[in-house]
């Protein structure tokens, strides 16, 4: 009879053959992706002063944004205003959370993700936003400190993402149409019961939109359910679920606002208009 | 300026480890490895701030397995990797043991599939277990019973084998 760690073992020793990048080939991989991201930089900012040249009508003062930007343009502080700083993601008194947070990091050019999308993006292709934004920044919530952490500490994760401007209209409006074309689905997959047993289910997910036009220049709550029943007897299986996340577009940045399950629609719209209220700061235009 | 010797020691010593959890999560190696490598360029991009963690390779871990169950994400982004870098480089045929394993652990619910490959692959004691996954020790040491039993006759393992705490 084997024991479990030995066959733990062959799996490992199969992967030992495995080839690595090297080190210092990661870090310049990640060093092109930041050069990119300087470059799309440049490229916003050269497309601001376009557009000012563009509608500068005959007689109002010259632009102040030189038309011609060359060399300044790859300066990290032009950069600068494209990202999404720290603050102007929800703090932690927004949320009634604290002392402790995860900063969840900056990203560019990496699709949006969207968890409670997932099960119907693993079965219907093409049915999610495909708008990638170009910065993405995040941070989530949590009850306590390390030392001291409450069993349930997670209280709301929050992304932003910085699109171009026409994409941040485009990714709401494909969000909505997820939810007419997701909605209904079914998958059959295996759980553990309270039981111990491992049972044969059948999950349906139904996606809605419980709220719009709450907050910012455009706003949706979606609510995502999942009931799940015995596949072969058709009994209902645990209590299913409920999440309600919001997503807010205040200019060119959309956030995406996920609040711990149980939170009721009236507090996950308060979070989201704060989420809002502080966006305002980095959008283009300003609000 | 990060510490690039501190990556690379980093890297260097943890990057089989992860594999292997990440191959009992995706079923796949060149899969399980582009989430890997992915995974530690997200660390390289914040390594002086998770070089400070005390623990960083839960946090990687936590950040493989977002990538990893990011699935549409995942084939997005082998081809783009496929696009800048060429083809993978090839792969090593599985044994037949490592074949037999993966895909009995597919017959798990994620729950135990991730706690049986915490324990028995990377060797974490049932209270890390606990402590990164976000449950009570009791319910580490039941997935790891029922997980065992319903391996057992897979694998022709003991499902009475007792976890080390």
């Amino acid at each position: 009879m084997s024991d479990l760690r030995d066959l733990m073992s062959s799996v490992t020793t199969d992967l030992a053959a495995v080839r690595w990048s090297t080190a210092e080939e990661l870090r310049r991989r990640v060093r092109s992706r930041r050069r990119r991201t300087v470059a799309v930089a440049a490229g916003a900012v050269a497309a601001v002063a376009v557009g000012v040249a563009a509608f500068a009508a005959p007689g109002q003062r010259p632009p102040t944004v030189p038309l011609t930007p060359t060399a300044p343009t790859m300066q990290p502080s032009i950069a600068a205003p494209v990202e999404i700083p720290r603050s102007v993601l929800l703090t932690a008194r927004d949320v009634k959370a604290g002392p402790d947070n995860q900063d969840d990091g900056v990203d560019a050019l990496q699709p949006v993700w969207i968890p409670e999308f997932m099960a119907c993006a693993a079965q219907r292709d093409g049915t999610l936003p495909t708008q990638t934004p170009r910065y993405s920044r995040g941070i989530t919530h949590l009850l306590g400190t390390q030392e001291n952490r409450p069993d349930r500490p997670f209280v709301v994760a929050q992304q932003v993402y910085r699109f171009a401007a026409p994409d941040a209209d485009g990714f709401l409006r494909d969000l909505r149409s997820a939810v007419t074309s997701c909605d209904g689905l079914t998958m059959t997959g295996d759980v553990e019961a309270k039981s111990g047993k491992t049972i044969r289910v059948r999950a349906t997910h139904r996606w809605s939109i419980t709220a719009e036009g709450f907050a910012g220049d455009d706003s949706l709550v979606v609510r995502h359910d999942v009931a799940a029943h015995h596949a072969a007897t058709g009994e209902p299986v645990g209590e299913g679920t409920v999440e309600q996340v919001a997503y807010v577009r205040v200019g060119d940045l959309v956030t995406r606002v996920a609040p711990r399950s149980g939170t009721t629609l009236d507090e996950t719209r308060r979070i989201a208009t704060v989420a809002a209220g502080r966006l305002c700061a980095a959008a283009r235009p300003r609000c | 300026m990060p510490d690039a010797a501190g990556f690379d020691e980093f890297y260097a010593n943890g990057r089989q480890r992860l594999l292997g959890f990440v191959y009992l999560l995706t079923n796949d190696q060149s899969d399980a490895q582009d989430v890997v490598q992915e995974a530690y360029m997200k660390a390289w991009q914040h390594w002086s701030t998770v070089d400070r963690y005390d623990d960083p390779d839960a946090w990687l871990r936590t950040v493989a397995y977002r990538i990893a169950v990011s699935r549409w994400r995942r084939v997005r982004n082998r081809t783009r990797a496929y696009l800048r870098h060429g083809p993978d480089d090839p792969v090593p045929e599985p044994s037949v043991t490592s074949v037999a394993v993966v895909q009995a652990l597919r017959r798990l619910p994620d729950e135990q599939r991730i706690t049986i490959a915490m324990h028995y692959l990377l060797g974490m004691p049932v209270a890390d277990v606990a402590r990164e996954t976000g449950v009570a020790v009791g319910t580490v040491k039941a997935r790891l019973h029922r997980g065992r039993a319903a391996l057992a006759p897979l694998l022709s393992i003991d499902p009475t084998e007792s976890a080390d705490v």
